[in-house]
């Protein structure tokens, strides 16, 4: 059963409330019923105060008779005997009445909506935090998060976020995995700002834009071209709302890597590329594609990843840090270090500001030229043995993980 | 008399090195008619000298210890430029004995330091006193002044043509 199926959930937070609390409708209600409430015992107790056999003589009995009839509590301790005294009462019993109605009207729509939200895949955006973002669709999609959630083992299936313009079926469909139940999922075009923006992508820990190939809702198949211009418009979104987020995207065309580097994206995934350069170099029979194929195996014990390196190895030159990366993390050879790791946005800004530092104008504009030639992300094999390890790098690396497990226990 | 010709020694050990006092330092009674106006100040260690961007009127020659120049960038973040030692019995501030502009850096003290602090009324009435001992030292402080203008206007240049190269989009 889909989720807008199951009937909504009736559970009342705190937050919600709050938020009901302070909308506009809300404060303007209670003013006018206060008003209509402290301006009828003020004439009731003038009519009242100096008439024969009155027990509305005071403020405080004013008041008290005042909220008791507009409740249409009705106690009957306090009572006015003159005839205005009465019109008044019979008014404000009226009043009571409709006030009453218009406020419980309000609150159930208020939840209802909410409750309406959630069953459309409604995802309370002020609730996200430190979220994974996931921008498109693919064709095995169920697989694809499946193995996100392997390689990212901190991430809870419901810190998820998926964007995608898909149908019911298909939303049913990738919910009937038991894993997957949680992921948040938003059924709207991702490369939308107002959609994009549901998502929360300014707290989030990354976003990944998919190349999203399924057809659209008239179902015409997009074109790589038009595939990629949705990939480029959602990162030059996220690159103007959320700076600071780190950005993964995937690209069909290689040619149009530019437009995301312009977008600040951090990671530029090649797919078809990586799929003809494999199968060409199998041509080959070289190998590499099946030692490629199972350095990215999350199953298999040997895994390619990066490492981040101690601030006391900055400076280092390269065989220094490999001969003392290696004693520290058994199991592990560094084969080379990736320069200007993390997202462009925070590293550019600090680059810019440690270019600033000198009173030299001349070093100033060579500081900053350099900043701008700045690549992110930027691998470097085996460099040569006077390099020596810039700030802000990681190292590349090859793990056995029984390996190191194996020294481990020998330890 | 023996103290005052030690300390007129002393003096003329400290000013030699300025180029500003350098022209009147072997004319003693000169040295002398301007080591009155002299007066000698410490400060301790961490303490701040002059601030970039305040105004002040004391121009410093260091006798002992070390100081730090500090400027901040734009993005407010502090640097430091260099460290002055009293062995070159550095003189700075001097552009406040001419014109009452903001200081062009931070200044504060590496260790304890002494120095001798020279105000611009205490210069103008030496100047206004002995106008022609006041010439040669005045020449300099202009001559610096110009030194620094032109360097300003090599660095107006400079970024002047990296504005155009950006604009045009070539890289250098």
């Amino acid at each position: 059963m889909s989720s807008l199926h199951r009937p909504p959930r009736w559970k009342i937070r705190g937050k919600q409330l709050l938020a009901f609390a302070r909308t506009r409708v809300v404060w303007m209600t209670g003013l006018a019923m206060a008003s209509v409430w402290v301006v009828s015992a003020a004439l009731t107790l003038r009519f009242e105060k100096n008439a024969v056999g009155a027990n509305i003589v005071s403020s405080a009995d004013a008041l008290w008779w005042g909220i008791v009839t507009f409740l249409t509590v009705g106690y009957g301790d306090r009572y006015p005997v003159t005839t205005p005294g009465r019109l008044i009462a019979s008014g404000l019993m009226l009043s009571g009445v409709i006030a009453m109605s218009i406020v419980t009207a309000k609150i159930s729509s208020f939840f209802l909506e909410q409750a309406l939200k959630k069953g459309r895949g409604f995802v309370d955006t002020d609730r996200l935090k430190n979220h994974f973002v996931l921008c498109g669709w693919k064709e095995e999609m169920p697989q694809l998060v499946q193995h996100i959630l392997d390689f990212n083992p901190d991430l809870n299936p419901s810190d998820l976020v998926l964007i995608a313009a898909i149908q019911e079926k298909a939303i049913e469909e990738f919910r009937s995995h038991p894993r997957l139940k949680t992921v948040k999922i938003l059924a709207g075009p991702y490369y939308e700002e107002t959609w994009l923006r549901r998502a929360a992508p300014e707290r989030a820990r990354k976003v990944m834009i998919l190349a999203d190939k399924a057809p659209q809702a008239n179902g015409q198949i997009p074109s790589a071209s038009e595939v990629d211009a949705r990939t480029i418009m959602a990162a030059m979104t996220l690159s103007h709302v959320a700076r600071s987020t780190p950005v993964t995207a995937e690209i069909i065309d290689p040619k149009m890597d530019q437009y995301l580097r312009l977008a600040q994206v951090s990671e530029i995934l090649y797919s078809r590329e990586y799929s003809r350069l494999l199968i060409a170099n199998a041509s080959g029979g070289t190998g590499v594609s099946n030692i490629i194929y199972d350095l990215l195996d999350p199953k298999n014990a040997t895994c390619l990843t990066t490492r981040s390196i101690d601030a006391s190895m900055i400076g280092l030159s390269y065989p220094e840090l490999k001969k003392q990366f290696e004693a520290n993390h058994p199991g592990v050879a560094v084969i080379g270090i990736l320069e200007n790791t993390g997202n462009p946005h925070t590293l550019k800004e600090w680059a810019v500001r440690q270019a600033q530092k000198t009173a030299d104008t001349g070093k100033l504009l060579e500081n900053l030229r350099s900043v701008k030639q700045m690549r992110c992300n930027h691998p470097v094999f085996n460099p040569p043995n006077r390099y020596s390890i810039p700030e802000g790098s990681m190292a590349i690396v090859v793990e056995n993980q029984e390996t190191a497990a194996s020294l481990e226990l020998a330890a | 008399m023996d103290t005052h010709a030690s300390s007129l020694k002393r003096l003329h050990d400290l000013l030699k090195s300025t180029p500003a006092f350098a022209g009147i330092c072997d004319n003693a009674k000169c040295l002398e008619a301007l080591g009155a106006w002299f007066k000698e100040v410490t400060f301790k260690k961490h303490e701040k000298i002059m601030t970039e961007g305040e105004t002040g009127d004391q121009a410093y020659v260091l006798v002992s210890g070390t100081l730090s120049v500090l400027k901040t960038t734009l993005d407010g973040e502090t640097y430091k430029v260099a460290s002055l030692s009293s062995e070159v019995h550095p003189f700075f501030g001097e552009g406040t004995l001419l014109d009452s502009d903001p200081r062009s850096a931070t200044i504060v003290a590496e260790s304890d330091c002494v120095c001798l602090a020279l105000s611009r009324q205490d210069f103008e009435s030496f100047c206004a006193q002995h106008p022609a001992w006041a010439l040669p030292i005045l020449h300099q402080i202009t001559q610096s002044v110009f030194k620094r203008l032109r360097k300003a206007n090599q660095d107006l240049l400079l970024l002047h043509r990296a504005l155009i190269a950006e604009i045009r989009g070539q890289t250098n």
